[in-house]
């Protein structure tokens, strides 16, 4: 448990009134604070977006690196310490834009890591461009006839890939978020959620009303990874939302003897090169 | 007679364990206490092509390869049309008795010794490639004197993990090669001393992984790349055991934002790469300039541009080390000369990332990274990991009125750092401009101070450096100096035992640049720049940092290394 004063910091977000990553920022916080673990022991690594902003208003430990490449931090970050708990994130375009093939290879690694993705189908911070997630035939400036592009299905390259849990939330249930980011912090593994975020200055379609409308839940996850992948597929007059997949796996980490008895960082470096140049002799 | 001084070179398509049967023989010569300098020469593909290996012996320490070759070993054609120029007079060939050369036009003086190397190896089935080598080595050492006693013994060390049905093969292969060869009698003799149980066989990217190792480097990921792939490798070979981890990334910007994400959780962490690989981490470079985050990156040059050609060797890449990454950011870039520096330099790497928050580039080339010599065990028993400002200890608690500060303005411009874990200690590591608790800023005074707090640490970094940038080698008092860097200097100083009149100059830290100090060096003398690139790069920081004046320049960029001889020749002809 840590007291929800705890997590603030000294800045107030500066999204556009009424975004979705208010709701995002409230189930985090909400989550981090509910959960058994220390406060020091939290890592959030973000990229560059509107969304990647986050770590500046929840005091945990953070990396705010380059656009799409959080997750590699990340992963850094996992095998330095794994007593860590580590969250990655970032919108749509940074994850699977930029970040693409980092995006499929965290899937496919099974690290302890938990990627959140703010996906708002659209790219906010640069005022207004389609994004890998938009519908086909979603207007922006850099669309201005129309997207001519298939949108991307996240939930269904990270299950393809090899994740070990897959949810989708929505932004606009914070309570029903929040328990979906518990529930994949807790998970050991690589685990994504994809979640749904209005953008109220830049997407005019998918709208809360629009979400509103198509989100139901799904009540347990589906029993096996095609199962899985068939449910993440729908999408259109109904959206399901909560955790489609969740595995219980070895991961990578559980595979290096290195890691077997302490972290990285809690051993002592064996600098001795004794036996080594012997080798060279 | 000739004693204990030679050049062997073998020839052969890839697959035929060209690089093994050079280890093999660089390994029975420094059993006979000779030092040796060794070197590959591969196209970039797995099966084909035209692959030698050239090992020089000596009595002395040697520094680089050098023409003529006294035996040459042709395992095909290619090798004998290639290189039958090189020999030196009264010079051997030895070569399967199918090859017809008596087209070949080979000089009267050289000895030809036929061997039915092909027929004896064709019982080994898919094997007989590299059997073809063994056989190769047994006519070798016959010819130089050497006992099979101690071949035997170098290829038990080398194939001990393969089985004992394998090592009876070479031994066969070995002894029948020994004993097909009928004539002993060569100008050369192979005679053995004591050997020199300080001396190791090693290339330049095992010794930056054994810096890498002894600096208690923990976390290394990279993505391969030659000619810098052989560090990872070796690095993974040895994780275990030395609490380290190697990650294959899956590309280079994975590679370098991981070993910063490494850092940021309090480990040392390394990545290596060529030239392509260094332009995808370029943008991670500048991401830990900005959250000054120490990281060290092997940059192993190769020719480009683009793929260029990939196995071969260049010195293009120097300003691109200082200036690549966008943005301005202090960092430091290091030029090993040798195995011992490829060695030191990794040491002080680490140390001086930590120190400044900072990355740092060791500069090397394929020549350097793949060449084998024989040195004098690294010592470093005087190293201490100095982690600088960091607050190591996870699961300890800082006790502070306000919020922890990560980029905290200070005298030096380092901050104290802390890594996860440690209470009170929060801090948010940031490629935004950011201010004193790495929150994002967009003020202009903001701005200014934090960008002088990190342009302030350049201070230290040249104190620190100071006098140990530069070194002379040769004659003091001679008025001419060359002046190079990287892997030339074992070419080099190879030229300068020719060359009574000339000293060599070595820049071992490019950035930042030691104007200065070589000023100071150079004094009066005249100014030859030698390096491996079309516009000497070397001598366009010289003309930017101080006002000597260059009188003339030796540049290669063919994608080979220079010889001495080269050298020699072109100080010659200027007189």
């Amino acid at each position: 448990m840590i007291p929800s004063i705890e997590l603030e910091t000294k800045g107030l977000p500066n999204w556009c009134p009424g975004c979705g990553n208010y709701g995002i920022l409230t189930a985090l916080k909400q989550a981090l604070s509910e959960l058994d673990i220390p406060q020091k022991d939290i890592v959030l690594t973000s990229g560059i977006g509107c969304s990647s902003k986050i770590p500046h208003w929840v005091r945990v430990y953070a990396y705010n690196g380059l656009h799409g490449r959080a997750l590699p931090l990340a992963e850094g970050i996992r095998l330095a310490n794994n007593k860590l708990t580590v969250i990655t994130c970032g919108g749509d375009g940074d994850g699977y834009a930029e970040g693409t093939a980092h995006f499929i290879h965290f899937s496919r690694y099974n690290m302890n890591i938990k990627y959140f993705v703010h996906d708002n189908q659209v790219y906010g911070l640069t005022k207004g461009q389609v994004s890998p997630t938009s519908d086909e035939g979603f207007v922006t400036k850099t669309t201005p006839f129309g997207s001519v592009e298939k949108a991307l299905n996240p939930l269904i390259m990270a299950l393809s890939a090899g994740a070990t849990f897959a949810a989708r939330g929505y932004a606009g249930n914070v309570s029903q978020l929040k328990e979906l980011m518990k529930k994949a912090i807790m998970h050991k593994g690589s685990a994504l959620l994809d979640i749904l975020q209005p953008c109220v200055t830049f997407n005019h379609k998918n709208t809360y009303e629009w979400y509103s409308k198509r989100v139901y839940e799904l009540e347990t996850p589906l029993k096996t990874r095609n199962e899985a992948i068939s449910k993440a597929a729908e999408w259109g007059e109904k959206i399901p939302v909560g955790v489609f997949f969740d595995s219980d796996e070895e991961t990578y980490e559980d595979k290096l003897p290195q890691l077997k008895e302490k972290s990285l960082i809690e051993e002592e470096p064996k600098t001795d090169i004794k036996q080594l140049l012997k080798e060279l002799k | 007679m000739l004693v204990n001084r030679l050049v062997w070179k073998i020839g052969g398509e890839a697959g035929y364990g060209i690089q093994n049967a050079g280890m093999t023989v660089s390994k029975i010569f420094k059993e006979l206490g000779l030092y040796v300098f060794a070197t590959l020469e591969y196209p970039s593909l797995i099966r084909g092509g035209h692959n030698t290996f050239t090992v020089r012996a000596d009595n002395d320490r040697i520094t680089s390869e050098i023409l003529p070759v006294d035996i040459l070993v042709c395992l095909d054609e290619a090798t004998l049309n290639l290189h039958k120029d090189e020999l030196t007079k009264d010079g051997a060939i030895i070569y399967d008795n199918a090859l017809n050369v008596k087209a070949k036009k080979i000089r009267k003086d050289i000895r030809l010794l036929p061997l039915p190397i092909l027929e004896f190896s064709k019982q080994y089935g898919a094997d007989f490639k590299v059997m073809m080598a063994t056989f190769a080595i047994g006519a070798t050492i016959k010819l130089l004197g050497i006992s099979t006693q101690v071949a035997e013994q170098v290829i038990t060390m080398q194939l001990s993990t393969k089985g004992q049905d394998v090592l009876n093969s070479n031994f066969e292969a070995l002894n029948n090669g020994y004993n097909e060869l009928k004539t002993a009698a060569f100008k050369i003799e192979m005679k053995p001393k004591k050997k020199r149980e300080d001396l190791i066989l090693i290339d330049g990217n095992t010794a930056i992984a054994l810096g890498a190792i002894r600096s208690g480097c923990k976390y290394f990921s990279a993505y391969p790349m030659t000619p810098s792939t052989s560090i990872m490798e070796y690095v993974a070979k040895n994780q275990e055991k030395h609490n380290m981890i190697m990650h294959q990334a899956e590309d280079e910007i994975s590679a370098i934002n991981s070993c910063l994400g490494a850092s940021y959780a309090g480990i040392r962490s390394m990545t290596a790469t060529s030239g392509g690989g260094f332009a995808l981490m370029n943008e991670a470079l500048s991401l830990s300039g900005s959250s000054e985050m120490p990281i060290v990156i092997v940059l192993g040059q190769r020719p480009g541009p683009a793929t260029g050609l990939p196995t071969r060797t260049e010195q293009g890449d120097l300003l691109y080390a200082v200036h690549g990454g966008h943005g301005e950011f202090p960092r430091i870039v290091m030029a090993p000369g040798d195995v011992t520096e490829c060695f030191n330099m990794t040491l002080d790497a680490f140390n001086m990332a930590d120190k400044y928050q900072i990355p740092i580039i060791i500069l090397t080339d394929k020549h350097i990274a793949a060449s084998v010599e024989t040195t004098t065990e690294f010592k470093s028993d005087n190293y201490k990991i100095d982690r600088g400002e960091l607050l190591l200890k996870v699961n300890t608690k800082l006790r502070l009125k306000e919020k922890f500060k990560r980029y905290a303005f200070t005298k030096t411009g380092v901050s104290p750092r802390t890594i996860p874990g440690v209470s009170n200690g929060m801090q948010c590591s940031i490629g935004d401009e950011h201010d004193e608790e790495g929150y994002i800023i967009e003020d202009a005074v903001g701005r200014k101070r934090m960008y002088e707090k990190r342009a302030n640490k350049n201070k230290g970094i040249i104190k620190s450096l100071n006098n140990k940038c530069i070194e002379v080698f040769g004659n003091k008092n001679a008025k001419t100096a060359i002046i190079s860097w990287g892997s030339n200097k074992g070419i080099i100083l190879e030229a300068l035992k020719s060359l009574k009149n000339c000293k060599l100059i070595q820049v071992k830290i490019l950035h930042p640049f030691p104007g200065a100090e070589l000023a100071k060096k150079v004094g009066r003398s005249k100014i030859i720049i030698v390096e491996q690139n079309g516009t000497s790069q070397l001598g366009q920081l010289i003309k930017q940092n101080t006002s000597l004046k260059i009188s003339d320049y030796l540049l290669k960029y063919d994608g080979r290394a220079f010889t001495p001889e080269e050298i020699i020749n072109h100080m010659r002809r200027k007189k």
